[in-house]
């Protein structure tokens, strides 16, 4: 497999504050790699640096054979970077299908046909096509979650970075959430995938990456990862002898 | 009973093209989130413009839109992208200061070019009004200020909602993160919107240059109706802005003709005042 995404000794920092450091990994096309850690480990942060929301420091990231690390966010999505967030924020004054639509239009670049067409498309296949004239303010927190891909879809991105899509839900909710990611793992679409529900990512993912204070831990399949002591102790704690 | 019907007429028609004054500057307030106090001396500048096309090409103020209006949209975009949006990141202020200075260096600049002397933009439609009755008369000019005002709005909610750039424009206004991930480059989006905010500058600049003297000190009077308009009317709603004129318009021209010429902008600017106190937030806040 062609590797999508290189991540090179990435250092990241809020001011005087490191969030991220000598943090490098690889993603190839297709793949699910799924990013866990303890709150305040830097997934978050990981996420902004890639989708150019922050600029590192130091380090690179190199997308589909060019170097982004330096590029703003709306140049990343015309390259093929999709993201959603962990508490939705779609534009709340515009109906869902305006919503999909910027996406549409502006990171894609399409025909004006093209654009209406890939925004049905995305509506129908994210379960939304029915709320198309909603105002996006009014909508439930499920149906926000589901915007919130089908957005990020919209603007047809190689590579999708999903933030806790199934925080705050119920697990009925969860479930639909899930369905929609098997969808999205079933169109071929690397994923970078920040999840609090472990078991969840375990069964879910080709490769798991633990963080641990901004760096990696440790990195591999989903069962060498979960059964290391590394991910025991980050999670559990080190039991005193 | 007439004056009063008369002075109803007449506020209504100014308070359509008060509402013209403030919605390029409510949009901005919205979008961009700056106070652009240079908003009065742009619409001057507008003035200044048609008077020198109408000089060189002997054009009436009119016809002398189709150079305004794309000027001013080239004026309002390059001030935009070149020096506003390398400010936007530093706080509430820098924005505030640059549009000060723009507002001296416009007033500076057209006084050392046109002199302080009284300008107006004449056209024979300014001594025509049409009969109503015997004491009331429409101001054929107020009517056309009113209506293109009216228009201006119109057009550009239309345009917020019915293409690809207006929606793009909202959505930055929304949240100008989620929109860059969305890929606006929301740079260049806040230079159109500046871009069309001059645009309606423009228009309204003409039509004011036509109404009324002007001078390049002038700014300051419109930038003050343009608040108070942007407040009754709520910050960034087109629609508030519009009906904000006309509440404006109204409360200065009917007040004026109760209480005395005098008392015309001090009535104006109670009902702003009620308004501040009332509902802060404007009549169609966001």
């Amino acid at each position: 497999m062609r590797k999508i995404l290189n991540v090179d000794n990435l250092h990241v920092a809020y001011g005087k504050f490191k969030v991220l450091h000598e943090l490098s990994f690889d993603v190839e096309e297709s793949q699910v790699l799924g990013v866990i850690g303890p709150n305040g480990a830097g997934k978050t942060t990981l996420m902004n640096a890639l989708s150019g929301l922050v600029i590192p420091y130091d380090g690179t990231v190199v997308f589909d054979g060019v170097n982004i690390t330096k590029k703003s966010p709306d140049e990343r999505c015309r390259h093929g970077i999709g993201r959603t967030y962990q508490v939705p924020r779609p534009f709340e004054g515009l109906t869902v299908f305006e919503n999909v639509l910027v996406g549409a239009a502006y990171g894609v670049g399409k025909s004006e046909r093209a654009v209406i067409a890939k925004a049905v498309e995305v509506l129908k296949s994210t379960s939304l096509y029915e709320k198309s004239d909603t105002v996006a303010g009014r909508l439930t927190l499920l149906d926000r979650k589901r915007l919130e891909i089908a957005r990020a879809l919209a603007t047809e991105p190689k590579l999708l970075l999903l933030d806790e899509v199934a925080a705050g839900l119920t697990d009925a909710e969860v479930h639909e959430v899930m369905e929609l990611v098997e969808y999205l793992k079933g169109t071929g679409i690397t994923i970078i995938w920040i999840e609090h529900v472990i078991k969840t990512m375990a069964e879910s993912t080709d490769k798991l990456l633990c963080l641990s204070t901004g760096t990696g831990l440790i990195y591999g399949d989903p069962d060498y990862v979960m059964a290391s002591k590394e991910v025991e102790e980050v999670y559990l704690g080190v039991e005193e002898e | 009973m007439d004056a009063i019907l008369q002075s109803i007429i007449q506020g209504l028609l100014l308070g359509g093209l008060y509402a013209a004054v403030g919605v390029g500057m409510s949009m901005i307030f919205g979008i961009v989130q700056i106070t652009n106090l240079a908003h009065g001396d742009f619409l001057v500048l507008a003035s200044f413009v048609s008077l020198s096309v109408m000089g060189a090409m002997g054009w009436n103020p009119f016809l002398s839109l189709i150079i305004v209006i794309p000027v001013m949209f080239v004026i309002g975009y390059i001030v935009q992208v070149t020096m506003l949006n390398k400010v936007l990141s530093r706080g509430a202020e820098p924005p505030l200061l640059v549009t000060f200075g723009f507002s001296i260096i416009i007033q500076n600049l057209l006084l050392y070019f046109f002199t302080a002397n009284a300008q107006k933009l004449s056209t024979p439609l300014l001594l025509k009004s049409i009969a109503i009755s015997a004491n009331i008369r429409i101001p054929v000019m107020y009517l056309i200020a009113c209506l293109v005002g009216v228009a201006v709005i119109i057009i550009l909610g239309f345009y917020m909602r019915n293409t690809y750039q207006g929606k793009a424009i909202r959505a930055t206004s929304d949240d100008n993160e989620a929109a860059q991930l969305m890929g606006v480059n929301i740079k260049r989006t806040y230079g159109i919107a500046m871009g069309i905010s001059m645009m309606t500058a423009g228009v309204t600049g003409v039509m004011i240059g036509v109404l009324f003297n002007f001078y390049p000190s002038s700014g300051s009077t419109y930038l003050i109706i343009a608040f108070a308009v942007v407040v009754i009317g709520g910050i960034g709603s087109i629609n508030g802005t519009l009906v904000a004129g006309f509440i404006f318009g109204l409360a200065q021209v009917v007040g004026g003709q109760i209480l005395g010429a005098t008392y015309q902008q001090l009535i104006g600017y109670i009902v702003l005042l009620i308004m501040l106190i009332v509902r802060p937030q404007g009549l169609f806040s966001k």
